[in-house]
């Protein structure tokens, strides 16, 4: 909502102008060319030109953030021959600016001075009011509270209707559906899916199910870290891992966890990006089925011991037992912990399901110390990101982004293949083909496919516009075009009355726009990294 | 038989002149024996008169029964999440007389299942809080005025003035979520008050005459200390054991709701803490959330009827208020 992309999202989640009028290609895809459009400002009134985009861009390649190598495979510089053009030279065909790019345009006059700092200190750096270009700018801040942002006079796209923004944090969910209830807010986002039967009940609001731009995932570990981590031999056989995907019940985890708020997982491209998600053709799933997952499992060499637990022989003959953590982080996810140690019960496998906070988790899966987990992942609508951490490369280094390790030749190789296909038809049969090869291999198993769920006043609110446009989020995720055209529901009602009855609300600038964000109800964008929100704000 | 008390006006055995049948001669063991059961039966007496404390112990039998049975009462089956066939989220109805959670699990099972949890919780995690306080106080009073008493009682002063639930937070998060941890934390958080009413009554008992006869004759401190101070301190030790049976239980739900407990054995505040999450409460799944609520009530309540009850029997002082 402050700051731009060179490129933004279209209604369709494709690329369209920003402040970038353009990004052509060369023939080869390894030269990019992006006209800024003359005469943007930034809010406090100097000009955007073309070195801050090349200066935000090498910001993040410097400051290693793993998630943005999607759109600057390694090697990439900018060059800035005048004021409104910027060429950015890959060494590889890429098509990072129309992915488009997801880093946001920082202005380099004031970021500039931390440009040679370390990233956990910048952080630290508070800049209220800031300088940005998109149409608010934040103006206060209680963090853990709340943020107030404010029209920006400079904006170079459509004045928004609203004065002021006000995003306030809930970290209880029923608090934000009282608030709701009693117009203390707009709009709530982020809502747990348990509460749709009391958000329907509330008179004046609508319940907006996003389109799932998620999915939850049990992904096991295959120990291929760096350091020395624990796997469990057991779940490098494919047949036990495949018979723990026909064990558990996708959709009584879609009823009972998150009833009518989302649909049973499949594969690792989420609805979302429905041009890439591939449906698995029937003959291929791997569907609830208990006793064929027993069969499985006794084929596999491992005999169900007298305690109804089988016994490992990969593990000096103990008892087949994985050590399951599941984030408190992620909705639902202590839920789904429990019901699969309930289908697990079923075929001899003793699961130990231990709740654990998101930074611990974070450490356990750094470290491999874990059988199995339960998280979600997300990404951009372009699958490349979601596809690159099941690479081999995903395993490397500190902050490595790859659940458990697995590392396949022939998936990284497929991998290479739609990196380098800029053909969309091409690419969209291998990158089906990566899906369903995850899919069979199981290195993860997709449980489910939440959707987001937000929620507004209909009677205070209206203009809100969805991105994607069928069942796209109302508030700011893919762009701020629903918060620029928002205006009060009374505009609707009554367009030509002025003012005939006091002051109408929106005239006073302190219209509340209220929406959860961060907290521990909160998805959080880009996967495992807590550190994206100073940048992506 | 060295333990023999002979009477001399009993030795012969035989009627004397006034027609009383002598005492039989009995061993030391047998007369505190004795002393102790008639102690029983008046102690016993009081309580059974009063009808507050008797509706509390009728309350803590049925609780301890239930607990005791649930095993038979509920399969494994109805409280996996996995297994439960239930229809989610549904109001008391003729198959489930109070309701289903979001899993489709009858809140009566999950109800009867949790009293096992929240009582052995609250039994053990009240023995090892009266373990502490008792001898720190037994400690601290019967060496009243040196530094040991000042050392422990320090001790137990900031245990009283620091907030216990932050404190029991801090620690239950740096443990971890098990039962034992649980347990851990409430003994350690809620033992002070004992150690304050032990020592006060310490003080009191080790001025008595028979101590210092005692100490004439040559005993260590230890033995005074277990052969006569604790027999003396025990009822109001007893009494305290009871109360805080109520606060272990309440500390246990507390922590549960608070997402600190062991998510994988389900006790009453488990339930709520589940039924919070699914947002009961904004929903209006009232059956899930208040049930739960009405037993802890229950048996807090019942606890200290009964613990009020003893604390008067042994402590004739608050009799007198009446």
């Amino acid at each position: 909502m402050q700051y731009d992309l060179a490129l933004q999202f279209s209604p369709d989640l494709a690329a369209q102008p920003s402040v970038a009028d353009s990004c052509d290609p060369s023939a080869d895809f390894k030269t990019w060319t992006c006209k800024i459009h003359p005469g943007i400002k930034w809010s406090d009134g100097q000009p955007l030109t073309s070195k801050d985009v090349a200066f935000s861009y090498r910001f993040a390649i410097d400051k290693q953030f793993d998630y943005f190598s999607s759109y600057f495979p390694k090697g990439t510089t900018f060059e800035t021959p005048d004021d409104l053009t910027l060429i950015w030279h890959s060494p590889v065909a890429t098509r990072g600016p129309k992915v488009p790019a997801w880093a946001y345009i920082v202005p380099e006059h004031i970021w500039g001075k931390y440009a040679n700092d370390d990233i956990d200190k910048i952080k630290a750096v508070n800049t209220v009011p800031n300088v940005a270009s998109g149409p608010f700018i934040m103006t206060s801040a209680t963090p853990g509270q709340n943020w107030t942002f404010t029209r920006n006079p400079y904006f170079w796209g459509n004045k928004p209707v609203y004065d002021q923004i006000v995003f306030q944090l809930y970290t209880n969910q029923e608090a934000m559906v009282q608030a709701l209830k009693n117009g203390q807010i707009d709009i709530g986002d982020g809502f747990d899916g348990a509460l749709l039967p009391a958000l329907g009940a509330i008179k004046n609001v609508k319940v907006q199910k996003v389109t799932s731009d998620f999915w939850v995932n049990m992904a096991f570990n295959f120990g291929n870290q760096d350091t020395p981590s624990k796997p469990l031999a057991a779940l490098k056989d494919i047949k036990v891992r495949k018979a723990i995907e026909l064990a558990i019940d996708k959709q009584a985890i879609v009823d009972k966890v998150y009833p009518q708020a989302a649909s049973p997982g499949e594969t690792i491209v989420r609805p979302l990006s429905d041009y890439w998600h591939l449906d698995i053709p029937s003959d291929k799933v791997l569907g609830y089925d208990p006793a064929a997952a027993n069969a499985l499992l006794d084929e596999a060499g491992y005999p169900m011991g007298t305690d109804g637990v089988r016994i490992d022989p990969k593990n000096s003959n103990s008892p087949l037992r994985l050590r399951l953590p599941v984030s408190d982080d992620v909705n639902g996810s202590t839920s789904i912990g429990q019901l699969i140690e309930g289908f697990l019960k079923k075929v001899g496998i003793a699961v130990e399901v231990k709740p654990v906070t998101a930074a611990k988790m974070y450490d356990l899966q750094q470290a491999g110390d874990f059988d199995a987990y339960v998280w979600y992942w997300t990404g951009d609508p372009d699958p490349n990101y979601q596809l690159s951490v099941f690479t081999s490369d995903a395993c490397l280094g500190d902050g490595h982004l790859s659940d458990g390790c697995w590392k396949d030749a022939t998936y990284d190789s497929m991998f290479a293949k739609q990196t380098a296909e800029m053909n969309p038809e091409a690419r969209l049969k291998i990158v089906q083909d990566m899906q369903q090869y995850v899919y069979d291999q199981v290195p993860v198993i997709v449980l489910a496919y939440p959707n987001y769920i937000e929620a507004y006043r209909t009677d205070q609110v209206a203009g809100l516009v969805p991105t994607p446009v069928k069942d796209g989020y109302l508030t700011t995720s893919y762009g701020y075009a629903s918060m620029v055209s928002a205006h009060p529901a009374q505009q609707d009602a009554a367009p030509a009355s002025t003012s005939s009855s006091g002051i109408p609300p929106w005239a006073m600038g302190l219209i509340g726009l209220v929406l959860v964000i961060g907290g521990w109800l909160v998805w959080r964008r880009f996967g495992k990294r807590g550190d994206d929100e100073f940048e992506r704000d | 038989m060295s333990n023999e008390i002979s009477d001399p006006t009993a030795a012969s055995g035989a009627a004397d002149s006034e027609g009383r049948r002598p005492e039989r001669l009995l061993s030391r063991r047998q007369l505190t024996a004795r002393r102790r059961r008639d102690s029983f039966t008046r102690n016993w007496g009081m309580f059974k008169a009063n009808k507050q404390a008797m509706v509390g112990l009728g309350i803590l039998v049925f609780f301890t029964v239930v607990a005791f049975l649930s095993p038979l009462l509920v399969s494994a089956d109805a409280i996996d999440p996995a297994a439960a066939s239930g229809p989610p989220n549904s109001p008391p109805s003729a198959n489930y007389w109070l309701g289903t959670d979001s899993f489709g699990r009858s809140v009566l099972s999950l109800l009867i299942v949790g009293s096992r949890v929240s009582l052995l919780v609250g039994v053990t995690a009240t023995i090892g809080a009266v373990l502490i306080g008792a001898t720190v106080g037994l400690v601290s009073g019967y060496y009243g005025g040196t530094r040991i008493d000042t050392v422990l009682g320090t001790l137990t002063d900031w245990f009283l003035v620091i907030p216990w639930l932050v404190l029991a937070i801090v620690m239950a998060a740096i443990l971890g979520p098990t039962l034992f941890n649980v347990i851990l934390v409430i003994a350690v958080t809620s033992w002070a008050m004992t150690a304050r009413i032990v020592r006060a009554q310490t003080l009191s008992v080790r001025r008595r005459p028979f101590i210092e006869r005692a100490r004439a004759l040559g005993a260590s401190d230890w033995s005074i200390i277990t052969h006569h101070v604790l027999p003396n301190v025990f009822p109001v030790i007893f009494a305290q054991a009871v109360l805080t049976v109520a606060v272990a239980i309440l500390s246990e739900t507390t922590l549960a709701i608070l997402g600190l407990g062991d998510p994988t054995a389900i006790s009453w505040g488990r339930i709520i803490e589940e039924a919070f999450n699914a947002g009961s409460m904004a929903n209006g799944y009232w059956w899930w959330m208040i049930p739960p609520g009405i037993a802890i009530i229950c048996v807090t309540l019942a606890v200290t009827m009964c613990g009020y009850a003893l604390e008067e029997i042994f402590n004739p002082k608050l009799r007198r208020r009446h």
